[in-house]
């Protein structure tokens, strides 16, 4: 058996061929090489002492060199200074502590060209085995999406922005406060379905900034019973114009503050019980029980409204989403609410469920852990 | 008393009007500029007791202006509101690491609480 097809064979489990001989185990280690040579994938082997010992047909064009400039050799002679990166740390890991690791790396190469890597490390019985994926290009299409976001939203948020001040500054002005009722209404209309598309491009940004793992959390000490009585109150308009009961109630032991990012967090409470209110009956009610059960905090936002039939629960809280009997009650949603909301109760350690009886009214139980700041502190030192 | 200036950098002139109209109604002297070049050369001349800064701007953006005024020891203490669109979690740090008093997301933020914020300030 060669050394090539020994280190192979043992990265795949071979171990039912081990009684086979002569032409049978000749044809596996032929078979192997070829499908480790030709796999997309690029695959090498580091030996202990970190050299090169299997290097395919995919790694040689990554790496930018020929088999022989690296075969035989050490990392550290073909790629002087890898010994600093990221990436030898984890080769190194791998080896020493046996340990599977994936990563993702941009490497720069000697000639100062840089790439980004997906790696997927395996320790083998003569060193690492290394697959790897070139995603320069993925990462550049990345960048370009989230640069072209970024710049399509300050090129809508202007227009929408200026929009919104002349509104504001025109409905301030005498002669608007004494014109007919129907100007008003009219002005009214305006700047709500303005304010709608403004909500629309900040929450296709939060959107693509999840997808990219670029959501920062601000977390400060929050009294959630306090912001909680603030949502509905701002709410208690539209909820009374449908003649809708909001009731608060609080469960168990005192709440207590919790460490949790204050703007996200009321975006989500927002989110549920504006949707509570718009997909509610004349007359119905909405009632938002708060418990805390040792480290989870309960929070069941519960309406008597449309309800959600069973085929579109599990779509719910996926993007663009909307209920066809949501579509037809209320025209306006943007089916990214749900959506948002368990990217980041989801990101906070929580969950987000729902139960609902078509007809009967949805219920949407979130559980958030319960962080103090000291215990933040605690876990940061 | 002479009335406080404030000098506004601000590129789109709809912005600006709008902005010069109320905080003048308010008793406030206003200078517009409409990029960061003549927004510094603005404060240098006219030593303004508040600014108005937007981030995204023509010849010398809101960012290098905010960093060269920031390095000037005569400018670095004139208060600075950023107005701006941009409103991502890496643009208002790095604002904020530069220095300024306030940032205000110009499209989340209503017009008279702007008003009422730089009143605030002055």
């Amino acid at each position: 058996m060669t050394n090539k097809t020994h280190i192979l064979s043992h990265t795949i489990d071979t171990s039912k061929h081990e009684n086979h001989q002569g032409t049978v185990e000749r044809n596996i280690e032929r078979k192997l090489e070829a499908i480790f040579d030709n796999m997309v994938e690029g695959c090498q082997i580091i030996g202990f002492d970190y050299r090169y010992l299997y290097l395919n047909k995919a790694i040689i064009k990554q790496g930018r060199k020929t088999k022989k400039q690296l075969m035989g050799n050490t990392m550290m002679e073909c790629y002087p200074g890898i010994e600093k990166t990221e990436v030898f740390a984890n080769i190194k890991t791998c080896m020493e502590k046996r340990l599977h690791i994936n990563m993702e790396s941009e490497f720069e190469f000697p000639d100062g060209n840089k790439g980004w890597f997906e790696l997927r490390m395996e320790p083998v019985p003569d060193g690492t085995l290394i697959f790897s994926v070139d995603i320069t290009g993925r990462k550049a299409a990345d960048k370009a999406k989230s640069e072209f976001i970024s710049v399509a939203s300050h090129a809508l948020r202007t227009p929408l922005g200026i929009s919104k001040w002349y509104l504001e500054a025109i409905r301030g002005e005498d002669y608007i406060r004494t014109a007919p009722k129907i100007a008003k209404n009219y002005l009214s209309e305006i700047y709500r379905n303005n304010e709608r598309l403004l909500a629309l491009v900040r929450n296709l940004l939060s959107i693509s900034r999840i997808d990219q793992n670029k959501i920062k959390d601000h977390p400060e000490l929050v009294n959630i019973v306090e912001l909680i009585k603030k949502i509905i109150k701002q709410m208690s308009l539209i909820a009374k114009k449908r003649d809708i009961m909001v009731e608060l109630k609080l469960k168990g032991p005192k709440v207590p503050k919790i460490f949790i990012d204050r703007l996200r967090l009321q975006e989500v409470i927002e989110n549920l019980l504006s949707n509570s209110i718009n997909y509610n009956v004349p007359h119905g009610k909405i009632e938002l029980i708060l418990e805390p059960i040792k480290d989870i905090l309960y929070l069941n936002i519960t309406d008597t409204g449309i309800g959600i039939e069973e085929e579109d629960r599990k779509k719910l809280f996926t993007k663009f989403f909307r209920a066809q009997k949501a579509i037809i009650t209320n025209t306006e949603g943007s089916g990214l609410g749900l959506y948002l909301a368990k990217s980041y109760i989801e990101g906070w350690g929580g969950k987000i469920s729902l139960k609902s009886t078509e007809g009967k009214g949805a219920s949407f139980m979130i559980e958030l852990p319960i962080r103090t700041k000291h215990k933040q502190d605690k876990q940061l030192n | 008393m002479s009335k406080k200036l404030i000098v506004v950098a601000e590129d789109e002139t709809a912005y600006g009007s709008l902005l010069k109209l109320e905080l003048e109604k308010q008793g406030y002297r206003v200078v517009l500029t409409f990029n960061g070049d003549d927004f510094l050369t603005a404060i240098r001349h006219q030593k303004p007791d508040l600014t108005l800064l937007d981030l995204v701007m023509p010849i010398k953006n809101g960012f290098e202006a905010l960093s060269e005024m920031k390095k000037d020891q005569e400018l670095k203490d004139i208060k600075v509101i950023v107005l701006s669109n941009l409103g991502q979690d890496e643009e208002i740090e790095r604002v904020k690491k530069i220095g300024v008093n306030d940032y205000l997301v110009k499209s989340d933020e209503e017009f008279y609480n702007v008003i009422e914020k730089i009143k605030k300030l002055l």
